[in-house]
């Protein structure tokens, strides 16, 4: 099946927070306690009762001080590092190509948490399961938009098949030269697809981000292995994936 | 399915060679993968269409109902103000209805006094409805200019934000019908 994937078409996003209220509401998570840091960004940080938010950054240029938004959340990256070192196989790539999270399966290691590029899993320290964004599978496999796309005000958010994303995206750059493309080839291509009117490196977005070496997981686990959560058999059933079949 | 030995022998071939299968590579996670197309959960939910109560851009949403109660808010994408969006107010409806910080019973503070008292809905009622006879009685005009007016203005109705578009109908008849002439709402749709 054609990959789906999203557009976040930076220059047009007003900063609503539209996306991250219509997450919450359709996946039913909470709102949180905050503090006023003096930022309209809020969530300070992604939680496990916030999936997506959108960062709001203040860059001065020396005179002028300029404004950006980036909405950020898991990337459903085609090469995803979660994916790869989830040691209870809780992490599996569906038939859009998005990246979900079978929270039966979970054990609340942490890995992708620890792990992730662009840290964006968490855990939740009650259920003590991972928690991330799964874009929208139930809405998309049943033939609707993701929350967050459905409810943009402005089209900075559009959702299509990864392809016809990509070309709308290349067509939007040729007419504009200024514009930056993130997630096109990044980590075998990623299901969020950036139209940045900075370069990414602005937005603290990796310019090459990689899968962790599979040792360094390793040894988190061992780390973790006091903890009730993890037992000798996970550790056993992490080296052999580790191991065993990473060929990176 | 009920497991005679016959099939149970059946069964637990092919599981073997299914486990056969899988150990020479065989990815069965993919057939996993593929097999999942969860149901959505508004699926069995009445849905009816009303209007954002926040602001007076007057988008179009779409409420599902199950059992009576409101479980999920999202713009219309049929309705041509919004064509589906909704800002982070309006996504925000649905905690209106579904909030356990909403007040569940009436609470009452006397005149002149500094404290609140529960009370139930009957009390409520009955002191509104004699309040608003009582006003309305001592205020009443009846002719401006000898033209018949029939209104009170020692009334005023004040909405808010928290009413939705059918609510701010039903008030604004109920108003009409007392004679009462200034309505406003924070939204002015």
């Amino acid at each position: 099946m054609r990959e789906k994937a999203i557009l976040v078409d930076i220059s047009k996003c007003i900063a609503c927070r539209g996306c991250q209220v219509a997450c919450k509401q359709w996946n039913k998570l909470s709102a949180e306690s905050t503090k006023n840091r003096g930022s309209y960004e809020n969530p300070p940080a992604l939680s496990e009762n916030t999936l997506t938010r959108i960062i709001f950054q203040e860059v001065s240029d020396g005179k002028n001080l300029k404004w950006f938004f980036r909405k950020e959340q898991c990337m459903h990256c085609s090469k995803a590092a979660c994916l790869e070192l989830c040691p209870s196989d809780a992490i599996y790539k569906n038939q859009f190509g998005s990246i979900m999270l079978d929270s039966r399966k979970c054990i609340g290691c942490g890995v992708c948490e620890k792990f992730c590029p662009f840290h964006i899993p968490r855990i939740n320290h009650t259920t003590h399961k991972a928690i991330k964004c799964s874009l929208c599978n139930d809405r998309v496999a049943n033939g609707m938009q993701p929350a967050c796309v459905k409810t943009c005000p402005t089209g900075a958010l559009k959702f299509g098949f990864r392809d016809d994303i990509l070309s709308s995206a290349h067509s939007k750059m040729n007419k504009s030269k200024k514009m930056y493309l993130y997630g096109e080839n990044e980590l075998g291509g990623l299901h969020i697809i950036y139209l940045l009117t900075q370069s990414p490196a602005i937005f603290n977005l990796p310019k090459h981000p990689t899968i962790p070496n599979p040792f360094e997981a390793y040894a988190f686990l061992m780390e973790k292995l006091n903890s009730e959560l993890l037992n000798q058999n996970v550790l056993t059933i992490a080296a052999l994936k580790y191991f065993g079949h990473i060929h990176a | 399915m009920e497991i005679s030995r016959r099939n149970f022998l059946q069964l637990s071939s092919l599981s073997l060679a299914g486990a056969t299968l899988t150990s020479f590579g065989f990815d069965l996670k993919k057939a996993q993968a593929y097999a999942d197309s969860p149901e959505l959960r508004i699926r069995q939910a009445k849905e009816s269409t009303t209007i954002c109560p926040y602001c007076g851009v007057g988008c179009g949403q779409i409420v599902s109902v199950e059992n009576g109660k409101v479980i999920n808010i999202e713009g219309d994408p049929d309705h041509p103000i919004n064509q589906g969006a909704l800002c982070s107010k309006g996504s925000a409806l649905y905690q209106i209805a579904n909030n356990d910080q909403r007040l569940t019973k009436v609470l009452y503070r006397a005149p002149g006094g500094d404290a609140w008292q529960e009370k139930d809905w009957d009390f409520a009622i009955e002191r509104i409805a004699h309040n608003i006879k009582l006003t309305r009685d001592t205020n009443w005009i009846e002719n401006e200019k000898d033209i018949p007016v029939n209104r009170t203005e020692a009334i005023a109705n004040l909405g808010g934000a928290a009413l939705d578009n059918e609510e701010c109908y039903l008030l604004s008849k109920a108003m009409r019908g007392l004679g009462i002439v200034f309505m406003e709402h924070q939204a002015r749709i």
